[in-house]
């Protein structure tokens, strides 16, 4: 009986950090992209030319600023343009050769993605998660949804540095404050 | 003289409690589409069996539109493909994104000379209110509630709940049904699988 109820316990605090929404300070897995970036995508990744699947510690960053959005969510279509904008403004700086942006089409297949790439013809990384399995390990969140996330030393995961759900109302506000939490230089 | 001074006052204070009490601004009332959803919850992702397959004549119907008009499938015959879109329920989760990516999608659906016809067998002021929140779409939404689900009925889309299946039926320009597939209930169809069939059509 108490064997079942330590096999409970682990479970209920296996999920919990799956099911509730990130908030500052929860670590995140480091979870395979099992999908191909676009060639300008892998190289401003700083990933292999060619590569199949990665996980986000590959990247070469010292932070990253990831979008989960979704094609089918007007919120998240209502903000594209100024997405681009907070993009463009980030790589115009040095720090966005450390601070790199990305975003997380939830439950979109890679046709999708596609579509919303061309749609408001956006220049970041955008990157399907069609099985939702990145949504989910992210806390489900509602799209769009925004976090700054630090690689935990030793290949342990992202630490959350910042976290907002839903459109914000000052892009470039939110771009001052990603750039002030990451720490980067 | 008093009773009249006393009048004076209180109508002064009658008239100006509006400007003093806080007035709700129209951002304040203004609620999020989000806010607004029902979540059922995981469903059993198919609950009915399809009446109807690749290379039969669709059955023809006529469904009130939330525009006020009457649609008829027969109509499109020999002027456009149809992709008849079954979605279980307005205000749910799955279903109140589907759509507003039909409508940001509407270029690829014109290119291969497809008009959606939206289906729910929600009645038509929930439907209407539902589009709406969704900022109009450019296809009609068609209200399939009476006889209750007799059109979700007749294609073998109706579950037993009484919400139709998730579901894609495309019909050719001929009126002959090419693909049709309910799926699971708690997953939006694939864009990409919705063109490859369209583009069968070419």
């Amino acid at each position: 009986m108490k064997r079942l109820a330590a096999a409970l316990l682990a479970l209920l605090l296996f999920c919990a950090p799956a099911l509730a929404k990130p908030k500052v300070g929860d670590i995140l897995p480091d979870l395979e992209i099992k999908t191909a970036p676009l060639a300008p995508e892998a190289a401003y990744l700083g990933l292999a030319p060619g590569i199949k699947s990665f996980r986000l510690s590959q990247i070469k960053a010292e932070a990253l600023l990831v979008e989960i959005f979704s094609m089918y969510c007007p919120r998240c279509q209502a903000s594209a343009k100024s997405v681009n904008g907070m993009f463009n403004n980030l790589t115009a700086l040095p720090q966005g050769q450390k601070l790199k942006m990305l975003g997380i089409g939830a439950g979109n297949s890679a046709y999708e993605v596609s579509v919303f790439r061309k749609q408001y013809d956006i220049p970041l990384p955008l990157l399907p998660d069609g099985d939702y399995t990145l949504h989910k390990a992210f806390g489900t969140v509602l799209t769009p949804a925004y976090m700054v996330l630090k690689p935990v030393p030793g290949g342990k995961g992202f630490q959350v540095l910042l976290f907002q759900e839903g459109i914000i109302a000052d892009y470039q506000a939110f771009l001052d404050q990603a750039l002030r939490v990451s720490g980067v230089q | 003289m008093r009773k009249l001074r006393a009048f004076a006052i209180m109508a002064v204070l009658l008239l100006a409690a509006p400007l003093a009490l806080p007035v709700p601004t129209p951002s304040a009332l203004a609620i999020d589409l989000k806010d607004m959803i029902y979540d059922p919850g995981q469903l059993k992702p198919v609950d009915s069996t399809l009446k109807v397959r690749p290379g039969q004549m669709a059955p023809d119907f006529a469904l009130p539109s939330t525009t006020g008009a009457t649609v008829r499938l027969s109509d499109y015959r020999g002027k456009k493909n149809v992709v008849l879109s079954f979605v279980p329920a307005a205000f749910t989760p799955v279903c109140s994104d589907q759509w507003p990516g039909y409508k940001m999608a509407r270029e690829l659906f014109e290119e291969r000379e497809a008009m959606i016809l939206g289906i729910s067998v929600d009645n038509m002021p929930s439907l209407h209110a539902w589009a709406v929140e969704m900022h109009g779409l450019w296809f009609p939404v068609l209200s399939d509630f009476y006889p209750h689900g007799a059109v979700a009925r007749k294609y073998g889309l109706l579950r037993t709940s009484g919400t139709s299946e998730r579901a894609i039926v495309i019909i050719d320009k001929k009126g002959v049904i090419r693909f049709a597939k309910a799926f699971d209930i708690n997953r939006r169809p694939d864009l990409g699988v919705i063109m490859g069939e369209l583009d069968k059509l070419q």
